[in-house]
């Protein structure tokens, strides 16, 4: 007997359960694009539901959302015509177009589920938005305390000046 | 009312540019709602002011009365509180005078379908004002309001922010500005790959933020993380001579803007030879004998590389490489031997060593038989694991073997022995610039390619470097453009820098460059140069800046 389109056959199903219990169903392809659930699932493997306590639904459906669209990349169809880099950057580009509390989660997210390009990829996005900002801005957004003397901020200023007078 | 009661009170926390208003909408809340939801603010903020204590022009703010009004249009209450939440001490009152009893029951048939209903709202709030004016709330302001809602109770409002969805849906309107305090509770590893992001510019500005930012450069794991980050901008460096002080004038083509790179660190008698990996290959001469350095610009650091084996040689041409990989570099220096002073002058053999510096090892080695050619170097390129130099007297590039520490001759097709071309770096492949006449006068400069070469099939997949190459003619400048760049018929040079190429024709008051684009094939005259004095000119270098490059 020969069964069609068997690659897919043989994928695994993982259960997500995410802080507030709502429960995600992937291929174990996508789940593997986190190390940390890659680990999990290599140790406890796919018949058991991961729950994963510090991140909520919406954001968990998120950074899903990521892991799917990435994972499918890394495959090949005949049909289909490969999704190039440019593509690939485009959509990136909208999916970290988001407010900035969702992307702080994602952040935790990323981080805590070691998804690397995407950790990558937000940390891109924050330092572009902070990149055109003042230091005074730095440290009232990060509530950081100026601990400069005003001497030695000014010597560093000097030193750290790239502009031309 | 229990924190988790905010859900519905969608808060939109995003005051309007100028009236420094705190805005929130209130969906699926009746009238009962919102006064609760107003003494609970109360407290919260009573509480804030007494940690806090600390707000400006309080005595203002208490007069200023807050107000809920209704708006029919959209059937949301929006609540305006005014510039301090300090002024909701006053807002019981004003709740209860704006319930309107006819919108009392449609609100509370709304509260029914409440998800709906939040979802509905959420939708309508980007068409709002309120939401409009997130797109043109100037940072400033934003800031300014939120901090003082903010710090004294930070974990209740992000818990809140967290905490309700339909919320974190009206958030989605896209705000640009980073507002909310919730990133100073950054884990450090990320806002430290956060910081790896910046450009460079932008990280040195913020060195002046705190302590801790100063002194990052030298921290051991942010240096880690910073070697991760994959994407450097290959900058074009003008080096001159500025009151005394080595300058760089730093043109970065991504975003065709010069900066100027401090160079305090390097001596002012030093001869710069080029750099690779973010580090600088500099020679100079201490108690009469000729000392090789290398140093990051970058972070300051230095050092005096071991004596060469041939100390009384003069330095022909000096190519770093570097393996940023594994933070290592080579360094090979092409010398000439003083002839004997028994040797009369004309019949006097001219002879070259090569000797290489491996960082890894922390020595230096020699190498027989170098072509003397080299002495007329005119640009070395770095291709496929070897040095290839371009001498004019021959139809042959010469090229050195890293490896193996030998150089080889290897044969150009197609390429005459041109005069005035100049060899070029443009990422590992090598480029030509070459002087094309017409009729007895120069007319332009033309830029050949070296026609990557491809691993057989029979061998075991790598590139042999030194077989045979075949270059090609890729591009001419325009001849207008040429004339342009090259009104005044100064010395120029040229300089490849990641996927462009840098011409550079010297004038006394009118220095003007010119970069190709070798992906878009694309020529375009750089304006603003930002230095006029051509005299302390010592050269013109690629730099890819690495903080992580140890010296």
């Amino acid at each position: 007997m020969h069964f069609q389109g068997s690659p897919n056959m043989a994928e695994k199903r993982v259960k997500l359960i995410s802080s507030d219990n709502d429960e995600f169903e992937v291929d174990e392809a996508v789940a593997f694009e986190s190390e940390t659930l890659r680990n999990m699932i290599q140790d406890t493997g796919t018949n058991v539901p991961i729950s994963i306590p510090n991140v909520s639904s919406d954001i968990l459906a998120k950074v899903l959302e990521y892991c799917s669209y990435h994972a499918e990349t890394m495959e090949t169809h005949d049909d289909k015509p490969p999704i190039t880099d440019a593509q690939i950057r485009e959509w990136d580009a909208d999916f970290v177009d988001v407010h900035p509390a969702t992307l702080y989660s994602l952040i935790l997210a990323a981080n805590y589920l070691n998804i690397k390009n995407l950790l990558d990829l937000i940390c891109q996005a924050v330092a572009n938005n902070i990149r055109g900002k003042t230091a005074v801005e730095i440290r009232k957004i990060l509530h950081i305390q100026d601990d400069f003397t005003y001497e030695e901020e000014m010597e560093i200023r000097r030193e750290t000046k790239w502009a031309f007078d | 009312m229990e924190l988790h009661d905010l859900r519905k009170f969608s808060l939109l926390a995003k005051p309007k540019p100028q009236s420094d208003k705190v805005y929130m909408t209130c969906a699926g809340l009746d009238s009962n709602g919102i006064c609760k939801a107003v003494s609970w603010l109360n407290k919260f903020v009573s509480k804030c002011s007494d940690r806090q204590g600390n707000y400006t022009d309080r005595q203002n703010v208490q007069q200023d009365k807050a107000d809920v009004t209704m708006d029919p249009k959209y059937e949301t209450e929006r609540f305006t509180a005014a510039e301090s939440m300090k002024s909701l001490s006053l807002g019981d009152e004003a709740a209860e005078h704006s319930t309107i009893e006819g919108h009392d029951d449609e609100m509370r048939e709304h509260s029914k379908s409440d998800e709906h209903r939040q979802k509905e709202t959420s939708e309508r709030a980007r068409d709002t004002d309120a939401a409009a004016a997130l797109h043109e709330t100037n940072s400033e302001n934003t800031i300014t309001s939120l901090t003082m809602l903010a710090p004294p109770a930070r974990a209740s409002i992000q818990q809140i922010v967290l905490r309700g969805k339909a919320l974190l849906k009206v958030n989605e309107a896209p705000a640009k500005d980073l507002i909310e305090n919730i990133w100073s509770r950054l884990p450090e590893e990320v806002m430290d790959l956060v910081l790896a992001w910046l450009p460079l510019s932008a990280f040195f500005r913020m060195r002046c933020v705190c302590k801790k930012w100063n002194h990052i450069i030298s921290s051991p794991n942010f240096l880690n993380t910073y070697s991760r980050v994959p994407f450097r901008t290959a900058f074009f460096l003008h080096l001159i001579k500025l009151n005394g002080v080595l300058t760089a004038a730093c043109h970065d083509p991504t975003n065709n803007r010069w900066q100027r790179l401090p160079l305090d660190s390097i001596p002012v008698n030093a001869y710069i030879h080029g750099g690779a990996g973010g580090l600088f290959c500099c020679q100079r001469v201490v108690n009469s004998f000729l000392v090789l350095s290398v140093c990051n610009p970058l972070t300051k650091k230095w050092r005096d590389l071991p004596p060469m084996p041939n100390l009384n040689a003069s330095t022909c041409f000096v190519k770093m490489i570097a393996n940023p990989r594994n933070n290592t570099y080579k360094i090979v220096r092409v010398g000439q031997l003083q002839p004997l002073p028994t040797v009369r002058n004309n019949g006097a053999r001219i002879e070259l060593c090569t000797e290489v510096y491996e960082s890894a090892t922390d020595s230096w080695g020699t190498v027989e038989h170098t072509p003397t050619d080299l002495r007329f170097i005119q640009g070395s390129s770095i291709c496929d694991g070897a040095v290839q130099c371009r001498t004019s007297t021959t139809r042959r590039m010469i090229a050195f073997d890293t490896a193996r520490k030998r150089w080889i001759e290897v044969f150009a097709r197609n390429l005459g022995p041109i005069l005035d071309s100049k060899l070029v770096d443009c990422d590992g492949l090598p480029h030509l610039v070459t002087r094309a006449w017409k009729g007895g006068q120069m007319e332009s400069i033309d830029v050949w390619r070296q026609k990557p070469r491809f691993a057989s099939s029979s061998g075991n997949g790598a590139v042999d470097p030194f077989s045979d190459v075949e270059w090609e003619e890729v591009d001419r400048m325009p001849p207008s453009l040429f004339r342009q760049w090259c009104s005044i018929a100064g010395p120029f040079y040229h300089v490849g820098v990641g996927c462009y190429i840098y011409s550079t024709c010297l004038a006394r008051n009118d220095t003007k460059l010119v970069t190709y684009n070798l992906l878009t094939k694309k020529w375009q005259l750089v304006e603003g140069f930002p230095v006029s004095h051509i005299n302390t000119f010592l050269g013109g270098y690629e730099f890819r800046p690495r903080l992580d490059a140890a010296v």
